[in-house]
């Protein structure tokens, strides 16, 4: 025993100490973190769009506006409820509602906007609350550029304005020049023609960039709900009843008949922690193959360096082989536990700010530890990295070098996409086909079980499942002892696959 | 069997290692035959042979890393080297160390495998390391040190342990011959200590300094098991002569055995060289008198006449090249044996 701890202790040092373990470990949040904040960021700090509508029917432009107006007035009101939630003083509620349904929207714009919601909200705000900034208007209708004759013909304007959608030239604005992103062009018909599906289109929309899919939708939105208003008013409908009618907002209740009584609804901290697994599945498989690297490395180190004579002479292979698997194993955990670590010391970080989403993360941070998914990780993490440390001290026991061991690892390493791939099908259906094949193939035990682990998979298949994972990686650990016997002190040619199931066996010479 | 007492005043069996009728057999070569041997404690013992003759093999047997088809062995009275791994050292001939590791921490380590205790294992480390020339690199990485160093830093580890048996495969390749020199000490060093050394080698004079007893392998087989004059000894006593006359008259003396033409003299232009091999029964100087005297009267024009003693590079060669008639053409087939 005494053996085996020092070899794990060597191993355990020899990794722990470079700093490109501990730069590796804290990379990872780091990117993760760095890319939901920079995405954030940028898509909060995305420049105004300027568009001009050419509308030659009078009838479109003012729908129009008004309809990107309320899409703004409606973001605003977003971005109001995410500020309430953060500095909302612990057990206050809001009195106003900050639901972005048609109607909530409709009574902000009503009660007058953000200024109103802000005076109400006051109250309920922490006091050290930071101002509230209401996000950039994504899309500004201006006037035509002065040069163009807004009076001629739909032709001869869109020619003129070519070279401003082309960028070869700038549109003025406030305080400075931009490019115009879009235009809208309305023919003289355009009543009649926008329902008519034969033909040049009566209404067209000019842009050279076609990914940005917010502006038409919302022009299509504006330009359908004031054809159909015109149609209720020429058929004698009252559009107001219409409008009423349309603006209703069915409640749907979501519960878990899985929860305690009384607790059944399904919240948001919920639906954080039901996608825990899919997180953990993701943890698991970098932290396994991270590991799996250094198990590999450090074995054919000791083969190709001829360390292992000496070792051998020492200890004995059995001896190497758990001290490798400790050392390796405290190296995975410590990557592990520091992640995890840094998720709860920056939720910590998050919620010193205080506030409603603090609560919600504690609440999913609460659920996830509820959940039992954290054990369930520890088992999948364990019996998965004795499985792939078996395969893995194989490859690196028969190769005599780094290059062979890359060449061996290639078809490994699509074989271990798999989990990756598969991962959020069978988290949206944990118990379908997909999930209960790759439960039964013990290269994706782990990863399978971990990521069915939240939807409660049938007792009988856990339990056949662990014992499916522990059968096979104590074969492949058994098999892994033979091998690294017989094949670390062997040079030149790499064995045979018979002479590999012979030593297996235990027919060997040595 | 004598009662002899190690260091610690405990009774110890006076033979550091037995091998009796060990065998390995890789399919179908034959690595090792049949070797009995037994090492006397104290002593500093050459483990001689060509390449390929099977001396890794009979060590890493010797070590238990591989066992022998037939045969036993008993090291420090255990049969298995790792009963008794605290009292044991091992250099192999193939020289690796944790390249990231420094030298200090690498000693301390395997000292460590061997039964001391961290701390210990530590402060013997930097003593040996600063002993031995190498204090200033004791915190270098491995990769950092060159071939040489690297190699002493593994010697070390060999023996930071103060092993009662120490076996060294080939520690003096790779060595300048100052940090040679370093090494002989360290193995004089190691006797004193009272550990018996075991170490194998192709240089015959490191043996012939440092040897008090011989064991040569040849084919798998033991073909010598001896001190070094006995090994001298095995070559039949001779006279080298360089001459341009005909040696005739000299092979009616009763001192001779026999003469054997060894072809044109290399040194000496249309001269040739004989050698002159003398009967045991009368004394070596009074034979090569003998001679000399005869070649006078006879008229034998000498331009070499050398009575000098055989070395051990030639009773190796001798001994080898009778070992290679005497064993079957098995031969070195196989590289693994190595």
């Amino acid at each position: 025993m005494r053996y085996i701890f020092l070899i794990a202790l060597r191993e355990f040092a020899e990794n722990a100490k470079t700093k490109g373990f501990w730069i590796g470990i804290f990379t990872l949040p780091l990117i993760i973190a760095l890319s939901i904040g920079v995405s954030t960021k940028l898509s909060k700090s995305e420049p105004s769009r300027y568009f001009v509508v050419v509308d030659k029917s009078g009838a479109f432009a003012e729908p129009i506006e008004r309809s990107i107006e309320w899409q703004y007035q409606r973001s605003v009101l977003q971005a109001l409820s995410d500020y309430v939630q953060e500095n909302l003083r612990p057990g206050q509620q809001p009195d106003v509602d900050l639901a972005t349904h048609q109607t909530a929207v409709d009574t902000f714009i009503a009660a007058g906007g953000k200024d109103a919601y802000l005076a109400r909200l006051k109250p309920a705000l922490r006091e050290n609350a930071p101002g509230f900034t209401e996000p950039t208007r994504p899309f500004v209708r201006v006037d035509l550029p002065r040069d163009i004759d807004a009076a001629a013909g739909s032709e001869d304007i869109l020619a003129m304005l070519k070279p401003y959608l082309l960028g070869e030239r700038k549109i003025a604005i406030e305080g400075g020049e931009a490019p115009l992103f879009a235009a809208v062009l309305l023919a003289p018909d355009a009543v009649d023609g926008a329902t008519r599906w034969t033909g040049p289109e009566a209404i067209q929309y000019w842009s050279t960039n076609l990914a940005v899919n917010n502006l038409p939708d919302q022009i299509r939105d504006a330009l359908n709900s004031e054809t159909r208003r015109r149609l209720y008013v020429a058929r004698g409908v009252d559009v107001s009843t219409v409008r009423g009618i349309e603006a209703t907002y069915a409640r749907l209740g979501t519960f878990d008949p899985g929860k305690a009584e009384g607790q059944e609804t399904v919240s948001t901290a919920d639906r954080i922690a039901r996608n825990v697994p899919v997180a953990l599945v993701y943890v698991l498989w970098i932290s396994l193959f991270t590991i799996m690297q250094m198990l590999l490395s450090n074995t054919i180190e000791e083969k190709s360096n001829r360390i292992a004579e000496v070792l051998l002479s020492s200890v004995t292979p059995n001896e190497i082989m758990m001290g490798k698997l400790f050392g390796i194993a405290a190296i995975g955990l410590t990557m592990v536990t520091a992640w995890l670590a840094t998720v709860i010391i920056g939720a910590q970080v998050y919620g010193g700010a205080g506030g409603a989403g603090a609560e919600v993360i504690g609440q999913a941070v609460d659920s996830v530890v509820a959940s039992g998914l954290l054990p369930m990780f520890l088992l999948c993490f364990l019996l998965g990295y004795l499985i792939y440390a078996g395969l893995f001290l194989s490859i690196g026991a028969l190769c005599n070098d780094l290059k062979e061991a890359q060449n061996l690892q290639g078809p490994m390493m699509l074989i271990m996409m798999v989990p990756l791939f598969t991962m959020v099908f069978i988290n949206r259906d944990p118990h379908g086909t997909l999930a209960t094949i790759l439960t039964w193939i013990p290269l994706y035990t782990p990863f399978t079980m971990m990521n069915r682990a939240a939807a409660d998979p049938p007792l009988g298949e856990l339990i056949g499942a662990t014992l499916l994972m522990i059968a096979t990686a104590l074969l492949l650990l058994w098999s892994a002892g033979k091998i690294l016997r017989m094949a670390m002190l062997r040079a030149g040619n790499r064995p045979k696959f018979a002479e590999i199931l012979q030593w297996i066996r235990g027919r060997g010479d040595a | 069997m004598a009662i002899v007492r190690n260091t610690k005043g405990e009774t110890v069996n006076d033979t550091v290692l037995e091998l009796e009728n060990v065998s390995k057999r890789f399919g179908e070569f034959h690595a090792v035959r049949e070797v009995s041997l037994a090492i006397p404690r104290g002593s500093i013992y050459g483990f001689l042979g060509p390449n390929g003759a099977g001396k890794t093999t009979t060590i890493r047997m010797i070590f238990d890393i591989i066992k022998p088809t037939s045969g036993r062995i008993a090291i420090l009275g255990a049969s298995s080297a790792l009963d008794v791994r605290s009292r044991i050292g091992y250099l192999p001939e193939e020289k690796g160390l944790y390249k990231a590791m420094t030298a200090a921490a690498t000693v301390a380590y395997f000292a460590s495998l061997k039964g001391l205790s961290r701390k210990a294992a530590k402060q013997r480390a930097r003593t040996l390391l600063e002993r031995y020339g190498l204090g200033e690199f004791a915190d270098t990485r491995i990769q950092a040190l060159s071939k040489g160093m690297g190699q002493k830093v593994q010697v070390l580890c060999a023996v930071a342990h103060e092993p009662e048996f120490v076996v060294l495969d080939e520690p003096f390749s790779g060595l300048d011959p100052v940090n040679q020199q370093v090494l002989e000490k360290l193995i004089r060093d190691l006797s004193l200590l009272g550990s018996t050394v075991l170490f194998s080698t192709h240089v015959m004079q490191h043996a012939e300094r440092l040897c008090d007893r011989l064991l040569l392998i040849a084919k798998g087989r033991k073909i010598f098991d001896g001190t070094v004059a006995g090994a001298k000894g095995t070559i039949p006593r001779r006279v080298l002569i360089s001459t341009e006359s005909s040696v005739e008259p000299l092979a009616a003396l009763d001192a001779v055995a026999e003469i054997k033409p060894l072809g044109e003299s290399a040194t000496l232009a249309g001269t040739k060289d004989w050698e002159i091999r003398l009967r045991a029964q009368t004394g070596a100087q009074d034979s090569a008198q003998a001679i000399l005297e005869s070649c006078f009267r006879s008229g034998i024009v000498l331009r070499r006449f050398d009575q000098s003693e055989p070395s051990l590079h030639d009773a190796f060669v001798a001994l080898v090249g009778a070992g290679a008639h005497a064993g079957t053409q098995a031969g070195a087939q196989k590289g693994e044996a190595a």
